[in-house]
Formats: structure tokens, sequence, C-alpha cells
């Protein structure tokens, strides 16, 4: 049964992304296929997921916003992650006054709102790609320093680190050997965690109109743009919100299940 | 009651240096954005040099960046927030008046929020339905707050009832539903633990009933929970930009996203004092309660 879980999660994910890699073979039509006769179909055949207001068909659009979605969420929690875990170790291991500055510009950014970060660098940067990410790894990198601190300074009162400089280990092979693999254990969970954040922060971004701008899609600004024509044609808004429902779910699904195997290795 | 104090004067320590750096971050972020005040104002008025060192004087631009936070500190601390570059209005009737729809917005949501949340640990608790309440839990996180709005609507719209956009309702809805995971997630962690401590084997061993077994716990479980709930409720004041934007709801989260859009410094500015002296203030208030309310903690010291 838990296997059952991880594996399942591991496999739809795969499939999204396979989906997100090879969405120029598997789209049926270019994401920005204009065709004004054929506006607002009812799915069909032709259109699975219908098309939209502009006639463009909705089931290629959304493979293409899976892709530049996983495109923002994945550099933005490896930044993120690398940053805040990195920066907390060297907090960790330099104690002191670096410690101290290091803490207080994180708490600064923990105090003020993320998402006023967030929206502060959108309007600052532009709606861009690397806009997005930006903004988006600023929101999660605080937690990671102070993830990455706590473990970092555990790991180095462990009697086997203490083992290691007894027997002349150098600070380098301790940090990546010791400190490191500890990180990458211990946060590997979180970031798949985030990774689902990034995408709840990507669709809101989405949803008051600061995400990617058309016609590139995005799930985020798919719904912002679908939301207006509810009245009209509401299926449109459900293929999107769908997907990042799916995503979210899997995602913290494989979190958890992570998470419980690094528990078991540390008792 | 010492270590009461303590923390009392600690918070506001910290409440007045959060205050300093975030007005003084968002002082210096707003100004590195493209398209000043003045452009934005009075449209280019390049071919007027001189018209425009005159609006910059005026509106006290044509300083230093520093001198203009200092003068800035000093006007707040004397209640002077300024006018609006935009509306033309005091900034601080304009800010207070979404401060207070915010307020009402999340102190609203956060009541509803945990009266579902202690509803469904007292049927996971007496009716053993754990199974159900996990999976409504893990519905609740898994769709982001604005997205569950969209939801709302698209759902409203097939059964054909109107939506009332700009009052409380449908953001209050949203918040719940979108809320309901994580405070349940606390809330139920926090009985556990209680359900695992010695005082409630002795409560069973008296023959209490499940359902006065349950306040017992909740009783234990409420400080801490009220802590984590507090900071929370701050974060939906700041934070339900997305929410109030779809059901076009006068809060603090529109306003923002409007001062943002319109280059709007001194309303941005009244925007970050009130929500980091909101922040603040909160979690000294958490702190307090928990003493108030967990003699442990008072007895710690």
């Amino acid at each position: 049964m838990k296997n059952l879980a991880l594996g399942a999660s591991i496999l739809i994910i795969l499939a999204e992304l396979l989906l997100a890699l090879l969405a120029d073979l598997i789209a049926p039509y270019s994401y920005e296929a204009i065709d004004l006769g054929n506006r607002l179909s009812p799915p069909s055949p032709r259109h699975p997921l219908g098309t939209d207001p502009l006639g463009r068909d909705v089931f290629s659009r959304l493979i293409y916003a899976m892709r530049i979605t996983f495109i923002i969420a994945i550099p933005s929690v490896l930044i993120a992650t690398l940053m805040g875990a990195a920066v907390g170790a060297l907090a960790a291991a330099a104690k002191g006054f670096t410690d101290f500055v290091l803490s207080r510009i994180f708490d600064v950014m923990y105090a003020i709102p993320s998402f006023f970060i967030a929206i502060a660098v959108l309007l600052a940067m532009g709606s861009s790609v690397t806009g997005i990410i930006i903004a988006i790894s600023i929101s999660l990198a605080p937690m990671f320093f102070r993830l990455g601190k706590s473990i970092a300074r555990e790991t180095l009162t462990k009697p086997y680190v203490e083992a290691a400089k007894a027997i002349g280990a150098s600070p380098i092979w301790i940090a990546f050997n010791y400190v490191g693999r500890q990180l990458l254990a211990t946060l590997t969970p979180t970031a798949v965690y985030m990774l689902s954040t990034a995408i709840a922060l990507e669709a809101t971004f989405g949803i008051i109109g600061l995400s990617v701008s058309p016609p590139t899609p995005s799930l985020g600004n798919m719904i912002s743009e679908y939301k207006e024509y509810i009245f009209v044609a509401p299926w449109l808004a459900v293929a999107p919100i769908t997907v990042i429902a799916v995503t979210i779910t899997t995602l913290n699904t494989l979190a958890n299940e992570l998470s419980k195997r690094v528990a078991v290795f540390e008792k | 009651m010492r270590r009461l104090w303590i923390n009392i004067v600690k918070g506001f320590l910290n409440l007045l240096l959060v205050f300093l750096i975030t007005t003084a971050v968002i002082y210096f972020l707003a100004r590195l954005f493209p398209g000043d005040t003045i452009t934005v104002l009075y449209g280019e008025v390049n071919s007027l040099q001189d018209g425009r060192r005159i609006l910059e004087a005026k509106l006290g631009l044509d300083k230093p960046l520093y001198i203009q936070l200092i003068s800035f500190w000093q006007k707040i601390l004397v209640g002077d927030w300024g006018i609006s570059i935009f509306a033309g209005k005091p900034v601080f009737d304009l800010v207070f008046q979404r401060y207070v729809n915010s307020l009402m917005l999340s102190f609203t949501a956060t009541l509803t929020t945990t009266a579902v949340c202690i509803l469904l640990a007292y049927l996971s608790f007496t009716r053993r339905c754990q199974r159900l309440t996990t999976l409504v839990a893990s519905i609740s996180t898994s769709i982001p707050a604005a997205l569950w709005g969209v939801i709302l609507m698209v759902a409203l719209v097939l059964a054909k009832v109107s939506i009332p956009f700009g009052s409380i309702i449908m953001p209050l809805i949203t918040l719940t539903i979108a809320g309901v995971g994580v405070f349940y997630t606390i809330l139920k962690s926090l009985i556990d633990e209680a359900l695992s401590e010695p005082f409630m084997a002795f409560y069973r061993a008296m023959g209490l009933t499940k359902s006065r077994l349950f306040l017992k716990a909740l009783r234990y479980a409420l400080p801490m929970y009220i802590t984590a709930v507090l900071y929370r409720m701050g974060l939906i004041i700041a934070g339900a930009v997305a929410t109030e934007t779809i059901f076009n709801y006068p809060g603090m989260g529109k306003l923002l996203i409007d001062a943002f859009a319109s280059r709007d410094y001194p309303v941005l500015l009244g925007w970050a004092v009130i929500i980091s002296l909101t922040l603040a203030a909160l979690n000294i208030t958490g702190d307090v309660m928990q003493d108030i309310l967990d003699p442990r903690v008072r007895e710690l010291m």
C-alpha cells in the first residue's frame, strides 16, 4: 500500500514531465493557432477539451502550459533550495557575527509577507519567466535557510563528525561528506513539497494577472484568462484547475512518502 | 508575571525593528521600478524639465532617498501619513478603511475555519471516521486559495446562482475552504498529543463520555492552536490578494495591487506600516496569550 502511493505518484509526475517535454510532438495543435470560426466550442473528438475564446485548442495549450509551469517551478525550487541551504549551512558553520548578519537578513525576509516581495519583484522585472522564477525563489528561500541552518548545526555536533575532525578530516571533506549528504537527505522531501507550493504560487500570480504574458500559456494565466468566460463556457477553467490540483496532490503525496523513508533511515 | 512583561517589552522592540526595516526595504524597492510617480501621474512631462522639477519638489522627491525615508518615519510617528498621490485623499483614511475590511475578513475566516476544524476533529475522535476527515483536509490543501475561489465561481455559475461581488461572503467561504486543511492538521496533531498524555488516561479511567474527553483534549490543544492561528490571521490580512481580486473585495490585498500598479508610494508605505505592525503585534499577542492560557509556560521561568 505504501509502495503503491509512492509508485503511483512518481508515475504521475513522470507522465506529466514527459508530456511537458514532448509537448511539440504530442499537442495536436500549436498553442497560438487562432481559429476564429471555431470559438468556445465544447469538448469534441477534434478538440478533446474544447476551444477557447480565440478558437485555440485548450488541450494543446494545457500541455504547453504544463511545460511553462515546470520550467518555472523546478528552477525556482532548485535555486531556493541551493541558496537557502548553502547559506544556512554556512551560517551554522561560521557561527558568531556571520551567523548573526545572515540570520537577520532572512528574518526580515520572513517578516515581510513573501507575497509582497514577490509582487514587488514581478512589477519591477516584468512578468517574464525569469522574473517569476526569481519572485518564487525569494518567497521560498527563507524557509530553506532556517531548515538548512538547523540541520547543519545538528549534524556538526554528531559524534561521527567529531571523530572525522579528530583524524584530521578537512572542513571541505566534512562539509560535503557529512553536512552535504545530510542536507540532501532531509531537504529532498521538502524540496518536492515546495515544488507544489511553487506551482500554487504561479497559479496565484496568474489569477491576479502577474504570470507569464500571453499568448504563452501557463496554468496560472490560463485560469485567469478563462475565468472571465465562466458564464459562457465554464468547462474552460476546469481543465487547468484539475491539472493543478492533481499535480499538487501528487507532489504532496510524494513528499510525504519520501520523508517517511528518510525518517526510517535516521532511526 | 515578570516573564509576561519581558515578553511584551521584547515584542515591542521586535515590532519597532520590523517596522523600521520593512518600511525601509519597501521604500527602496519601490524606487527600483520602471516608471516613476511623476510619469505615472502626469504622463510624459520630459519636455517641461522645469515643470518636472517643481512637481518633484512639491512631492519631496528631489531630496536624497535616506532623507526622504527619515522624514517619512518622523511623519508616521506624529500621525501624518501623507496624501495618496493618486486618489488625493489622506493615506491613513484610505488604508484604514481597507484595513478594517481585511481585518473583518481574516477574523471571520479564522473563526469559521476553526469551527469547521473543531467539528472535524470531534467527528474523527468520536465517530472513528479519521480517513474521511484526513481526506477532507488533504483536498483542502491540494488547491491554493485563489483556485478555490475560481472553483466556487464555476460552481455558482453551474448552479445558476448570481455571484455577490464586492461582499464579504465569497472571500469568506473561499478562505474557509482553503484554510481548513492547514488548521485541521495543526489542531489534529495537538489533540493527538493531548491524547497520549497521562492525564487523558486518567480522565478515561474516570469514565468520562467521549464528548467530555474531547473537550478536555481541546482545552489542552487550544493555547498552541491560537498561537499558530494568530500568525496565519495576519497572513490573511496581507496575503488574500488573489481572493480579494477575484471577488472584488476592497481589502488590503487589492489595495496592494492597485497601489503598485499606480506607483502610489505613500499608499504603499502606509500599507507596509500597517501590515508589519499587525504581523508583529499578532506575534506578541500569540506569545502573551499562550502565557495567559497555559500556566505551565509561566512556571518555566
